[in-house]
Formats: C-alpha cells, structure tokens, sequence
C-alpha cells in the first residue's frame, strides 16, 4: 500500500528531532541520509517544490513553522501528495493532541510524538490508521492507563 | 492491531498483582540495582509458579489459574519491554506457559499469550522450540467458531510470516486461511484482516524467494477467484482496499493472464468512484457539499490496471514478454469506460473545492489518471491535447505563490515524461512545446523541476532537433547565474555530450560544443572532473583519427590557448594536441613561440596539466632541434620539482635530451615520441559512460529461466560434437558442431515428434554480452527453416561463434525455442573455450620432462599473474572403476577424445594423467594450457589443476568444463 523508507523531523537549524526508520539500515548510511538530507532540504526556498530526488528514491518534505517533515518514500508505490497528506494528518493529530504545537512540546514529550507517529505508520512504512480520532482516542487512553499510574504511587 | 492497546487497558484494571509490580518498578526508577533486585524477585517468584503449574498441570485448570498465569505472563512481558530486551534470557523459561495461555479459552488470556509469543519470535532460538506446537494453536484457532480467535491467529500469521519461510509453505495453515476468504459468511472485518495477513505473506514471499512455494500453488488454483468475489462488495470500500495489494501481487508475480478477467469490474469501481455525488444527507448545511472521491481506492486501482495493461508502445519494447501481448485485447466496452475515467478526473479538477485537502484529492487523481492514460492506446490528438494541456500548466503556475504551484509543475513533468515513456507519441512536445519547456528552463530556480525538465528535453532530442537543444543547453550552462549547482551542471553537459554522440553527424559541431562544454566547466586546483576526463578522451580519440581535422583544430585550440586566462581542461588538451601536431601549424606560429607559450601556461595550472605539458615540450623538441638550450634549463629547473611525477619526468626527458645530443643521433626521441598510431577498430567506440544504454543484454541474458533438463544438454555438448540436444513427447532438437581454430560452427535441427502440426516456430540465441568487448560473438545466424512443421518435418538453423577470448562456461549461450501450444524451451548450450582445444602439433610433441619443465615455468595458484586454477575434491564415480589401468584408460580417453588434449605418457608417476592443448581464440591469441589430473583409488579423490599462459580466467573455465564431464 505505502512504503515509507523514514521519517524526520529537523528543525530549521539542522537539529534531528525525530526519525524513524522503516528499512535496515547501518548507522553510516543513516548519518548520511542524515546529514545529506538536512543540508539539501534547508537549503531550498519557501516557494520550491516539496520533492526532491535522493540517491534512489524520492523524498517528500514539508515546512511546518520551524520544523521540517522529511519523509523517503518509495518512487513506484508511493504518491507524492498523498504522503503529503499523511504528513499533514500527523501534525493535525499533534496539533489536537498538544493543543497548537510548537517545536517545543515535541522536543519536551518526544516519546509522546513517537506514540502518535506509531499510531499512524506500521513498523513495514504502511499507514495503519488514517483517522485522527482513533488516534487521540488511543492516546488518550494511554495517558488515563499512566496517570493511574502516578497516582497509585504518589497514594502508596 | 490498533485496537491492541484498549484492550490491554480493559483487562488491565483487574490484574493488581501486575499495578502493583508496575509501580514498585517505577517508585524505583531512580536506582537501577535497586529495580533490578525487584525484577529478579519476581522473576524467582514466577518461576515457581510455573513449576508449580507444570506438575499439577493438567489435574485442576480452573480459572483462577488461567487468570494467575496470565497475570505472571504480563509481568514477564513488561520486565522484556522495560529492559529493553536485555532481559531475553530471563524470560525464556516460560514457554511452555506461553503457549498454554495462548490456547485458553478466554480472549483476555488468549490475547496476552499471543501478543509475548509474537513479541519473542523473532528470536530464532524461541522460534525452533515454539514452531511446531504453535501450527498446531494457529490451526485450531483458525478453525474455531469465534471470530475473535480467528483474528488473533490471522494477526500472528501477518507478523510471523516476516520471520518464519516455513510458514509461508505450510499447506494447513494457508488452507485455514483461504477459507475465510472462500466463506461468503464471514465477517468483513475478518476479511480484512485475512487479506492483509496474505497480503504480508506474499510480500514475504518475496523477501525469502521462495517462488515456488506453497503459497504460490494455492492461490494459483480457484482461489484468486475468490479474491475477485471481494470486489463485488461495493458498499465497503475498505475490504476492496485490502484485496487489491493482493491482486496486484498476483498478477505481477503469478499469472496476469487469470486476472484478465477482473478489468472490467476494476473499471466499473473506478467509474463509480469518480462519479461525484452530492452530499446524501440533505440536512448539512451547504448543499453544494461533494462527497470526495477516496484517492487510496482509486491509487490501488490504477497501480494494478497498470500491471495488467500494457500499451502498443510498450509491447513494441518489452517484446519477450510474449504472453502479457494478449493483454491488449481489452473490449472495446471496458476501453471506453477507462477513456470516461480519464475525462471524468480532468472534470473533476475544474470543480472548486474549498479545503485544501480537496484539492490534494484532485491533484492525486488527475495526475494518476493521466500517466495511466498513456496506456489506453489513445489517438494521437488525444495524447496532443492532453501534452498541451499540461505544457500550459507548465506556463500559467509560474505566477501562483504558494507552494502547491512548484508542486504542480514537478507533477505535470514527471507526468509528461511517463505519459511520452508509456505512449511513445514525443513529436507534439517536440514540435510545439519544446519552447515552453526552454522558458520554464529558463526562470526556474528550483533543482528538482530543472532536473525533471532536463530529462524531458533529453527524451525530445531527435536528430532534427538535435542541434537547437544542444545550443539552449549549452547556453543555459554557460550562463553561470542560472546554474549554481555542480553536479546539475556536469549532469547537463553528460546529457549534451549523449545527444551529441547519439545523433550527430557534424564533426565541426561536435567539436566546437565539446571545447564550450570543457571551457564552461569549473575546475578546482587539481581536481580534474570526471565527466571533463571523458569529454577530454574522446574527442582526442577522433582529432587523431581524423586527419583533415588535426591542422583545423590545432589553430583552433591555440586560439583558445592564447586567450589571458583560459580554462585549465583546454589548457590540458590544447597542450596534447599542439604538441601532437606542431609541425602542421609551424607556418602559423613557430616552434620556439609555442614553447614560450606553453611555458607561461605551465606556472598557473595543476601538476596534473603540467605533467602534460613537460611531455608536450619534449615532443616540441623533436620538431625543432633549436630550441634545446632553453628546453634543457628548464626541465633543469623542475628536477627540483616536489611532485615526484614531475620530477620523474623532467629527469627522464632530459637524460633523452643528453644522450641524443652526445650521439648526434636523434632517433631515440624520434621513436619514442612519434606521431600517435591511430585508435584501433572500424569505428571508434566511444567510452562506455557516453553511451546511452538502452537495453541491459546481460539482464535479459540472466532473466532467462532455463528449461528442467538443461544441464543434461548442456554435458553432452561439452563432450560430444554432435547429437540429441533435447527431446521430449512433442520436439526433439539434434545439433552438430565444427570447430575451425577460434570459430565454432553449430546446426541445429528441430523435428516434430507429434501426429499433428506445430505452428509458429521460432528461436532466440542469447549471448551474454553483445557490447563491452563482448568474449563471443554470435555470426551468420540463419534462423530457422521453416516456421511450421508437419509430423516428422526438421527445421534446420546454422549460427556461428566467434570466439575471441576466453570465457566462463557459466556464460556460455542459451538458446530459446518457441512454439504456439508448448512451453518454451530454453537451453544453455554447452558450447565453451574448451571447444577450441586442438593437440599441439606434430614437431612440437613434448614429452614428459618438457611437460615438467614447461610446468614449473607457469607461476603457481595464489601469485601474482597467476593462471592456475587447482580443484580437489571426491568425485563417487571412479570408484565404480575396476583397477587403475583401467580408470587411466578412461580419464585419458576422455581428456583426448572429448576434449582434445594431447596426453603425455610416463612410467613414473602411475595415479596421475597428463595432458596439453591449445587453445584458440581471436582476439587473444592462441595458448598453451597443461592440465593434470591426480586421483587416489581408494578415497576417490582428485586433485585437478590446470596452468595457462593466460592471465584471467581460463584455467578456471577448463577446470570447470572437465568437472562437469567427469
């Protein structure tokens, strides 16, 4: 259905703050995605267009305030603008979930942007859930499953 | 799988043994020996429960124990996830509990049991103990009446399959699977889920390469039709979303042809998808609300239409896809309705949609559908209209700001290179359009369209054109604003360099474009560019091939020469060629000026161009004797030169100079420096990165899938000359070889066996290479006699090979017979540098202390220039033989009468055979080889080594023909 190769978030002064990795890969070819992808993709202008070549695939980029989502797609299976629109789905489930999101609350609750991100993406790159409302739903279950949590032990 | 972690939450609450361990853990987050502690307590703890369990296991189950172990089971999957699964080894004592939970009968249960045996088993130790007991778990869950177990089991299979390929070939269990398939009374959600556990399975199937596997055979039978049944559930789009995957492995993997069938039903889908209704409730607000067409359905839609249908185009290029050409008879019905698609997504994007979403929608499908128009054999007109249509796309999104308008144009180019690709209909881009394409060129700034849009005006280029594009290009790369990229930019001038080599005639053109391509380009102190490199090769190639051309260009390359500061690849190859050529130019400037010039060059360059000039200054010296003093001082002065080239050189050239001058005599100089000998062959290939490769021959040579018996064809050809190739029921294939020194003659006839008629006769011979300096060649191909046969008829067909050097038998020629109503046949034919072995001759007849001597002169295995190859190993069959002698006999009377070699006879050593031959090649010449071949009776070991005076892979090629023999 979709083969997302990965996903990453940079922010606009070349800072990871997210990936995940959907192929095996080595570290070394990871630091050069890495690195090659950061200088190519910040270096490209507001009014350029959101897909760029890369060694043999395509990847599909979106400038969301100070953060940059670079998703490596797979050229034969994958549409370029329906990524886009996965992409797009993941920053409106964050956005309801945090409540305006900014840089800041993915760096301070980056396991919680991995959640979501997890929601969305199997671990083979295919989208599991679409639904942004499955999503939230699922989270916020998870966050009533720890918050009894804490509160069992700041009582016990 | 989404909904795992709910009901983890429902059952969660009732386990407080697992809270309570839970939050002791966390309490101690901060001291790890203090967690550690903690966790091995309760590890202790569950282990004696376990034990405890094991030997009361099967007197009392009642549900209190279920409940203990699956709470003691959830324990252990969070002290494996806690710990990052350090703590593998810890947990592994339970797996016996693990599968006793995951045949409970309560779902909670049986949901915890699967969820840790899914977790562990990518292990392949846990694997191997769990594999069998759990097919025995999967099926009786498959089999049960709840659908609940079903899908849990349905899931298991999705994430096992990634690790187990026993799985994948376990009749039983696929068979469980398919029924819920075939059961017209399953749920859908459980089709779903069942699709997309086969879904996983055929894309492991992939992974592990088991084509042939089971899997394969069952849904090669009535199965797929069930598939198809999917599809006729038209008011859940979701379980039509999940069997495509399906269908589209299917029918790239397995047999197009079954799925024919289901093209008119994908259309009606994709019909019905795109026909856009009105909102059914008519309470919303806004009436004219649409309901958006769903992109994902049409997307999967489209990908396996574009399997299935292939374009005239296509069929003309692919041509040895022969069965998939009955594809093109689609009804004329169905071809239609696919047409109505098109226009209706073209229409659907004139509508406005308000979100932006929408208008992603729109985009998809418009541009989806126009690439997959290519493929519905459409007029010319239509193609035409549609290429304008999106050229003016091209111009008009120039002006729109925000950035889905550079989105739209990378779109509309890929869009347009794939529909030109797919349809093949170039000339209207060519005709009208390539201005657009220039303007757009032009203003653009961003890497990705230039590249896309380069690439679509490479695929424009014909011979007309040819020159135009290239002085646009050209342009374009020369202006050094609009280009800052340096890869984009050698990425041009390669393409501008392929075009030229492609079409061109004009050798005036060629080299006025080649000499701009290297002064436009950059080069950085020393470091000389590749694509430069290549450029610079070739056109050295045809200035000394061409010798009307040698005087124009060295004037020409002077001119450049003498500009302030030209660049330094002209500099290096203007240096070359004057140097070559100064005499024919000696009445323009002299000798002793182009010295002088060379050497305010030499100063500002890189040691790699001055290496190039001291040389050219040596052979300036050959034509005017006169300028020895000044030349000798200054080569004096670079013999203290810190690049050890230079310094090399100038030391060499100057003791040349000093011994020519002491003798008078200067034919040393002469000859070591004379005019440089014309480049071999006809016609002078280009280097290998200037041709624009279209076909990959060794791919198709690989791709060939060969016949069961071939290897029994393939021995008895090394061995005999001529005989039974193949036969079965239907055709036999007889063949005879004659072999004159390096060219092997071979006839081949096919004779129909049957009662009736065989029809559409035809065959194929493959070579591995047909560029490349290729190792053989295939001449005189007279293809086959007759393309019908009657019973008993031959058809007769003779072909050469020439062989020009040696080669691995492993890449020998196939050979392929096709006829209408019979599997293809294809044969590697048996046919190898051993072929040219022929006995030394007469006068030249060692005996066997020459054979010692000759030996010993070859440098053994493993040294550098090595040309022997050694194999030792058992070989069964000798032992069967009945005394030395007589297996002597036979391993001599196969090296001589098979092969050719010339055998030596000796008293002294009784368990080893000797032999010699030479072997012929065309281009390589001919060489001696020695072989001999040790054998033990008792064991049946060998020892076989052969020694060539050839340095590659001959010795190895005869080896493994001899092997294979024996």
């Amino acid at each position: 259905m979709t083969q997302i190769k990965y996903m990453i978030l940079a922010s606009r002064q070349g800072k990871i703050r997210l990936m995940k990795w959907y192929i095996p890969l080595t570290q070394k070819e990871k630091a050069k995605i890495l690195r090659n992808l950061t200088t190519t993709i910040l270096s490209r202008k507001p009014k350029m267009c959101n897909i760029v070549e890369y060694s043999d695939h395509k990847v599909v980029y979106r400038r969301y305030a100070s953060l940059y989502f670079i998703c490596g797609i797979t050229a034969e299976v994958d549409n370029e603008l329906l990524i886009l629109e996965v992409i797009h789905r993941y920053v409106e489930a964050m956005d309801s979930y945090f409540g305006n999101v900014c840089e800041l609350d993915i760096i301070f609750n980056f396991s919680k942007a991995y959640d979501i991100l997890d929601e969305m993406i199997m671990c083979d790159g295919s989208i599991a859930e679409s639904s942004k409302k499955e999503i939230l739903f699922t989270m916020s279950n998870m966050d009533v499953m720890e918050n009894s949590d804490n509160l069992d032990r700041v009582l016990s | 799988m989404v909904n795992q972690n709910v009901r983890i939450g429902s059952s969660n609450n009732s386990m407080t043994g697992l809270n309570f361990f839970i939050a002791d853990l966390r309490n101690s987050q901060e001291s790890k020996s203090e967690q550690d502690k903690r966790i091995n307590s309760e590890l202790i703890k569950i282990k004696t429960f376990f034990d405890s369990t094991n030997t009361s296991l099967s007197v009392k189950s009642n549900n209190n124990q279920g409940y203990n172990l699956k709470k003691n089971i959830s324990k252990l999957i969070y002290i494996y996830i806690t710990s990052n699964t350090s703590k593998l080894d810890d947990i592994k004592f339970g797996l016996k509990q693990f599968l006793q939970l995951s045949k409970s009968n309560k779902y909670s249960e049986k949901f915890i049991g699967y969820l840790i045996i899914s977790l562990l088993y990518q292990y392949e130790t846990i694997r191997e103990k769990l594999m069998e007991l759990m097919k025995f778990t999967i099926i009786n869950d498959l089999n049960s009446s709840n659908e609940h177990f079903n899908s849990l089991a349905l899931t298991f299979i999705g994430i096992a399959s990634n690790f187990d390929p026993q799985l994948l070939n376990d009749d039983t269990i696929i068979e469980c699977v398919f029924r819920f398939i075939a059961n017209p009374r399953t749920v859908n959600c459980l089709k779903q889920k069942t699709c997309l556990a086969i879904n996983c399975m055929c894309l492991n199937i992939k992974k592990f390469n088991l084509a042939s596997g089971e899997l394969h055979n069952i849904l090669n039978e009535t199965n797929i039709q069930h598939f198809f049944n999917l599809l006729n559930d038209e008011g859940n789009p979701s379980i039509i979303l999940t069997a495509l995957p399906v269908l589209e492995y299917y029918s790239k993997n397995i047999d197009p042809i079954k799925c024919l069938r289901i093209i008119p039903h994908l259309t009606k889908i994709l019909l019905d998808c795109l026909t856009i209704r009105k909102q059914r409730s008519s309470s919303t607000a806004n009436p004219s609300e649409f309901i958006l067409p769903n992109p994902w359905l049409i997307t999967n839609i489209i990908n396996v239409l574009n399997v299935l249908i292939i374009s005239n185009n296509e069929s003309i290029k692919v041509t040895n896809l022969d069965h998939l050409n009955q594809l093109n008879n689609l009804n004329d019905e169905t071809l239609g309705k696919l047409r109505i698609c098109v226009t209706k997504a073209i229409d659907l994007n004139t509508r406005d949609f308000k979100t932006p979403f929408g208008k992603l929608i729109q985009n998809i499908i418009l541009f989806k559908l126009i690439k997959f128009a290519g493929k519905l054999n459409p007029s010319d007109e239509s193609i035409e209209n549609s290429i304008t249509a999106l050229c003016s796309l091209l111009v008009n999104d120039g002006g729109n700001t925000n950035g889905n308008g550079t989105n739209m144009k990378y779109l509309t180019l890929d869009c347009l290179i794939e529909l030109t690709n797919t349809s093949g209909k170039i000339d209207c881009l060519r005709q009208k359009n390539l201005y657009v394409l220039f303007n757009v060129l032009k203003m653009e700034r961003d890497i990705s369209i230039i590249k896309k849009i380069v690439e679509l005006i490479y695929i424009c280029t014909d011979a007309s054109n040819m020159k135009l594009i290239v002085n646009q290009l050209l342009k374009y790369i020369l202006n050094a604003n609009c280009v800052a990229d340096q890869n984009l930019k050698s990425d041009i001038s390669i393409k501008i360099s392929k075009m030229m080599e492609k079409y061109n005639q004009d050798e005036d053109l060629y080299m006025n474009v080649s000499l701009k391509l290297l002064s436009g380009s950059v080069s950085g102190g020393g470091m000389m560019n590749k694509n430069n490199d290549l450029i610079i090769q070739r056109l050295i190639q045809i200035i000394v091939n061409n010798e009307h051309l040698q005087k124009k260009f060295s004037l020409i390359l002077l001119e450049y020469l003498n500009k302030m500061n030209s660049n330094e690849n002209i500099i290096q190859l203007s240096c070359f060629i004057i140097g070559e050529f100064a005499d024919l130019i000696e009445q323009k400037i002299s000798i002793g000026d182009l010295f002088n010039l060379f050497t305010t060059k030499y100063f500002s360059v890189s040691n790699v161009t001055k290496a190039v000039i001291l040389t050219s200054i040596i052979k300036l010296y050959k034509f005017d004797h006169s300028i020895g003093s000044v030349v000798i001082k200054f080569y004096q002065l670079e013999l203290n030169s810190l690049d050890i080239e230079l310094q090399t050189r100038s030391y060499e050239y100057l003791k040349m100079i000093q011994i020519c001058k002491l003798s008078g005599n200067y034919e040393l100089i002469e000859t070591l420096f004379s005019r440089m000998p014309i480049y071999k062959g006809t016609k002078v290939e280009p280097p290998k990165e200037l041709i624009s490769n279209e076909i990959e021959m060794s791919k198709y040579y690989t791709d060939q899938k060969l016949s069961n018996t071939w290897e029994d064809s393939f021995k008895r050809m090394l061995i005999h000359k001529q005989g039974v190739m193949y036969q079965n029921t239907r055709i036999k294939i007889i063949y005879r070889m004659n072999v004159e020194e390096y060219t092997i003659g071979v006839s081949i006839s096919i004779i129909n066996q049957t009662e009736g008629v065989l029809n559409g006769l035809s065959s194929e011979i493959i070579p591995f290479k047909i560029r490349d300096n290729p190792e053989y060649v295939i001449g005189n191909n007279s293809g086959v006699s007759r393309l019908s046969l009657q019973k008993n008829e031959r058809s007769n067909q003779t072909f050469d090979i020439i062989i020009r050097k040696p080669f691995d038998i492993e890449e020998s020629p196939i050979l392929r017979v096709c006829c209408n109503g019979m599997e293809d046949i294809v044969l590697k034919l048996g046919i190898g540098i051993v072929h040219t072995i022929l006995p030394v001759r007469e006068e030249d007849v060692v005996g066997f202390a020459d054979f010692i001597r000759r030996w010993q002169m070859l440098p053994p295995e493993g040294y550098y220039n090595a040309s022997e190859t050694q194999y030792s190993g058992k070989l069964n069959q000798l032992l069967g033989a009945q005394g030395q002698e007589e297996l002597v006999g036979y391993l001599q009377s196969v090296l001589q009468g098979k092969f050719g070699f010339q055998m030596i006879t000796n008293n002294s050593v009784s368990n080893t055979v000797f032999g010699i031959g030479v072997v012929h090649s065309k281009t390589d010449g001919n060489f001696s080889c020695l072989i001999k071949l040790m054998f033990d009776m008792e064991t049946g070991n060998v020892n076989l080594s052969c020694k060539s005076e050839h340095r590659g892979t001959l010795s190895k090629s005869i080896v493994d023909s001899v092997l294979t023999v024996i």
